[in-house]
């Protein structure tokens, strides 16, 4: 009945835009643009042969970073291109299509969107506009719709208005539930999709020339998971699938470059920490206020956004499981 | 300047902004320039003491201001304790709860909704007269618990409507637990629906709570707990039957299907 849903934060969330309003007309900021205005100064890194990387910042969403807080790439074939994610904003998605552009002369021939989350997925009008396919995990496309509209207002209340502004939120041009291949010319790029993980449906790509896995948010890396759509005990079973391709450099959704399987090993830790923390608690009739009180273990304190991420990850999970439990004591 | 620190800005004025306190009551450890009207309206002529042996358990900063979890420890150093009043000062509703124990009540687990940044208080009258009075505050980055619809609550009454469940735990200390959750869209009155109407207030007024021993606790509730309010309540003992009953403010009553324990 009262499944824990995003949408009922992100409501709670719209008056705190107005409070926000009010900050700003203190002159106290809120709308900030970034060093370089409201531009992104994407640059991307080419980690192998034709693939390329627009690294995003292990920060918080902030006025100065626009919310780029997320790794998105595009892979190189001798015919076409296909990009991977499309940024938190319509401004980056431009920018992203614009630098591409300025890489290679070849067309953008698909965009493909890991899943649903803002930060991945708001700029995904923009391919749309300029009529490239965007592509997106079956699962992921009723998520994006309903959720959409209220995470927007919580992007505006951190990062400001101007950076949000003319963000259309809008379907994906098609959806799949299987592996897909694509050939951009000489170039075999297999699409791969997760469900009921890290979100109802993950996809991850495959580009068999290099080896190289871009893996969204299935892989956090340095960064603290975030699991508002998870469960974690399928997400554990899918970071032992990740690590058992064939890849030899993984592309996270958040953090560094992956070369080696054990940079995998802390997230899978943490989540596993937190599932077996909060079953404990609950078994043990803790409440929820209490369970928040102790910090996150020691070796967990390094992870970027620990602090603000673990209480958003306890609150969620000690919800569903004490309501699961508690709901077993009906008769 | 990112938001949450502009936030802190803003909870550090609301908070501490005033020193001024009736000079019959101790001064706010908090400074809150609520306090003095919240003296007025809980403890009307009578002593107050900032007790630490009175602790109140929160998350500092809250995101869900719908549901927010938090749990009252008092000390056994305390002696008898006749009541218990919740308070959340900034809240449209300011009291949460009103206790009236049976039993020596060790610690209470609540969820409560809170409109904006404020201090939170439980307040515990001994025998003396006296009210020991233990305080935190919380940042409430998205305020409107009170007054924004939350959409986890359906616009229509569940048919789940008073549903209780409940489970008993020994703990650690040799005390026993009660926690129990009841079914309840605990409307304020004070949030407007999409089409621009007042939901009307609607939520449960009265918990009587026993085991074949007898009462354990009463509990006057109101709007300010979250919907389909979760309580625990530690006590020395609990007795093998657990009894719940509860009464909305329109009247309807609930409780407990049968008697028993449920078998874990």
């Amino acid at each position: 009945m009262r499944a824990f849903s995003f949408l009922g934060l992100v409501t709670a969330l719209v008056l705190t835009v107005f409070a926000a309003g009010e900050l700003r007309a203190q002159g106290m900021g809120g709308g900030d643009p970034g060093r370089r205005g409201y531009t992104y100064g994407l640059s991307p890194e080419e980690i192998a042969p034709g693939v390329y990387v627009f690294w995003g910042a292990q920060e918080p969403m902030t006025p100065e970073n626009g919310a780029n807080i997320v790794n998105t790439g595009f892979i190189v074939g001798d015919e076409s291109v296909l990009a991977i994610d499309t940024g938190p904003t319509r401004l980056y998605g431009e920018e992203m299509l614009a630098t591409i552009a300025k890489v290679t002369d070849k067309p953008v021939r698909m965009a493909v969107v890991t899943h649903h989350h803002f930060d991945h997925a708001f700029g995904m009008s923009v391919f749309k506009k300029a009529n490239i396919p965007t592509m997106m995990h079956f699962g992921a496309r009723p998520l994006l719709l309903r959720d959409g509209s209220g995470v927007l207002q919580f992007m505006e209340i951190l990062v400001g208005a101007n950076w949000v502004s003319r963000i259309e939120v809008d379907r994906p041009t098609r959806v799949t539930n299987r592996v897909e291949t694509f050939d951009l010319g000489n170039r075999k790029v297999v699409v791969t999709p997760f469900e009921n993980g890290h979100t109802p449906g993950d996809l991850v790509i495959y580009d068999e020339k290099t080896k190289t896995l871009f893996a969204g948010d299935l892989a956090f890396v340095g960064r603290t998971p975030t699991i508002p759509h998870a469960d974690i005990p399928t997400w554990l079973d899918q970071i032992d699938i990740i690590e058992a391709m064939p890849w030899d450099r993984l592309v996270p959704g958040h953090g560094p470059l992956v070369t080696d399987r054990a940079q995998l090993t802390p997230m899978a830790d943490y989540l596993r920490y937190l599932d077996d923390y909060v079953k404990r608690a609950v078994a043990n009739g803790e409440t929820l206020a209490d369970s928040l009180d102790p910090p996150p273990p020691e070796r967990f304190r390094d992870l970027a956004e620990i602090g603000v991420e673990y209480q958003r990850a306890l609150l969620k999970l000690f919800r569903d499981v004490e309501r699961q439990e508690l709901d077993t004591t009906v008769r | 300047m990112p938001i949450s620190r502009l936030l802190i800005a803003v909870t550090a004025l609301t908070i501490f902004a005033s020193g001024a306190a009736d000079a019959a009551a101790p001064s706010d450890p908090l400074r809150s320039p609520g306090w003095e009207s919240i003296v007025e309206t809980f403890f009307p002529q009578s002593e107050i003491l900032f007790d630490d042996r009175v602790e109140v358990v929160m998350p500092t900063r809250v995101e869900d201001a719908h549901d927010v979890p938090m749990a009252v420890k008092l000390s056994a150093e305390l002696g008898h304790v006749r009541e218990i009043v919740v308070i959340a000062e900034n809240n449209p509703i300011q009291q949460v709860a009103r206790l009236y124990p049976h039993r020596p009540l060790k610690a209470i687990g609540l969820k409560i909704r809170l409109e904006s940044t404020t201090p939170v208080r439980a307040a515990a009258l001994t025998d003396d007269g006296v009210w020991h009075v233990g305080s935190t505050a919380a940042e409430v980055l998205t305020p409107g618990g009170c007054s924004v619809p939350d959409n986890r609550v359906a616009d229509e009454v569940s048919d789940r409507l008073g549903e209780i469940a409940f489970k008993t735990f020994d703990r650690d200390d040799g005390s026993a637990r009660l926690k129990f959750r009841i079914i309840h869209p605990m409307q304020t009155g004070f949030a407007v629906s999409e089409d621009g109407e007042y939901i009307p207030a609607y939520f449960l007024e009265q918990m009587r709570i026993g085991d074949g021993d007898g009462p354990v606790v009463d509990i006057e509730s109101r709007a300010a707990m979250a919907p389909d309010p979760i309580v625990t309540i530690d006590v020395p003992e609990l007795g093998q039957t657990i009894r719940i009953q509860a009464r909305d403010s329109q009247g309807l009553e609930f409780e407990t299907k049968d008697a028993d324990e449920p078998s874990m």
